[in-house]
């Protein structure tokens, strides 16, 4: 369903009042009037357009096209969760935080990004106690990571904020997706893309990994799976890591994450996944969540 | 919060910005993109509730394009808009489905477009930005937002 300048007109009225509010100050009520400024918006909307193509060669555009706002946000990912009817709660099945010690860095940012994930997925059903665990797990991440006084500030306010009951649980994932937005800035201007693309990487394994343990226990309706398979995110996350410094380097760790998402990739041709096939991503998963 | 409630305070929020820019000419300012952005996004998007994924700023030239891709997920509401560094400059958005086929535009003349899709499926999708009516090469702010 679209609903962009095509379903102008419909919202004239509200448009027109809210106008009074976001132009206040500028003109008298006369000026202004409701019923005049909205008007000329769809005239506008049926000028010829600059650009009338209707479609585009993918494949090619895709091969270009930029990556800024490719993956979803791991709230997103919580919201498409009860679209799909997967009413499983998954705070009580999100394990324990993985090991950063003398873990190398592309490992402690995959495991960084999962404990952000986890602070997200915890907030649904999860206590406060266990919030804010997950929250300080988040933070000691990102402060391994070297994510900078001002990123870390962010989130200790943050932390602080919950913990006095200013934030609520459910106020929680949009200022989370806030400080997610600056810990990206932070972490591409500081640590580099290649730490800040594995926080993302990281989210995104443990969000297909509960969801595809769930869904393979016959959670929620028939086209959940197709939030698990996402071959293009999981084919640009792939190329990004065999790509990266640490895989270069033969890094333990990270050569045998490469395994597992080769085998997710294998999956992911497929036009659907059966169950047997989501068992196998929560399987190989779990094997990446396992090694940090 | 409806989604036509959504789309109507960011239809009055631009043209809110549209009463509140002297209309210049074309011209290199991504600051000026980016704050417009952020103005839509802190009203129209996080004042009503609805959540940002990421957003990205670059610059083109006349009839220039820049691509993004992204993944959106069935069953979700997005709003994806842009701003540019003038009032002069024509910015369009164009979203293309696997198959490259359109699924919708914001071809309207001016700096702030926006289209709101429900996706038919989930997986990844383009975001073509392109740049009309500028005399140099503009700079543009774009977002992905999400109905909470």
């Amino acid at each position: 369903m679209l609903l962009s300048r095509s379903t102008w007109a419909a919202s004239t009225a509200l448009a027109s009042l809210l106008l009074l509010n976001a132009c206040g100050g500028s003109g008298t009520p006369e000026e202004t009037a409701p019923a005049e400024q909205p008007a000329e918006k769809p005239a506008e909307a049926e000028a010829p357009a600059a650009d009338a193509s209707t479609k585009i060669d993918f494949a090619a555009a895709s091969s270009r096209g930029k990556t800024a706002m490719f993956v979803p946000a791991p709230s997103e990912f919580q919201i498409a969760l009860a679209a799909a009817e997967v009413t499983t709660p998954l705070g009580d099945r999100l394990g324990t935080e993985g090991n950063i010690e003398g873990k190398s860095k592309p490992v402690v940012a995959l495991e960084t990004g999962r404990r952000i994930a986890n602070v997200l997925l915890a907030s649904k059903d999860g206590t406060k106690d266990a919030v804010l665990a997950r929250m300080k797990a988040a933070k000691a991440g990102l402060a391994a990571l070297g994510a900078g006084e001002s990123v870390l500030g962010e989130t200790d306010k943050l932390i602080a904020d919950y913990e006095a009951g200013t934030i609520g649980n459910a106020e929680l994932p949009p200022s989370m997706d806030l400080l997610n937005q600056k810990v990206q800035k932070a972490l591409n201007k500081g640590a580099g893309e290649e730490v800040a693309t594995l926080v993302q990487a990281g989210g995104w394994v443990q969000g297909v990994h509960l969801l595809s343990t769930v869904l393979s226990e016959g959670a929620g309706s028939k086209e959940a799976p197709a939030l698990v398979h996402q071959p293009s995110v999981l084919g640009y996350f792939t190329e990004f890591i065999k790509n990266s410094s640490a895989a270069k380097a033969g890094d333990e760790d990270v050569v045998a994450v490469i395994v597992e998402l080769d085998a997710m990739s294998e999956i992911a041709k497929k036009e659907t996944l059966a169950n047997e096939d989501l068992k196998a991503v929560a399987k190989h998963t779990g094997n990446i969540i396992a090694r940090f | 919060m409806t989604r036509t409630t959504l789309l109507a305070a960011l239809s009055a929020l631009l043209f809110g910005l549209g009463t509140a820019f002297v209309p210049t000419t074309a011209q290199a300012d991504p600051a000026k993109a980016e704050t417009c952005l952020d103005e839509l996004i802190s009203a129209a998007v996080i004042g009503n509730g609805n959540r940002l994924r990421a957003k990205d700023s670059d610059a083109a030239a006349d009839k220039e394009e820049v691509v993004y891709r992204v993944t959106l997920y069935k069953g979700m509401t997005y709003l994806l808009l842009g701003c540019a560094d003038g009032e002069g400059v024509d910015l369009d958005l164009s979203l293309f489905d696997d198959a490259g086929e359109l699924v919708d535009r914001d071809a309207s003349p001016d700096a702030q477009p926006f289209v709101s899709v429900e996706p038919a499926k989930t997986g990844e999708y383009l975001l073509r930005v392109m740049v009309h009516k500028a005399s140099a090469k503009t700079d543009f702010a774009v977002a992905v937002a999400y109905k909470d």
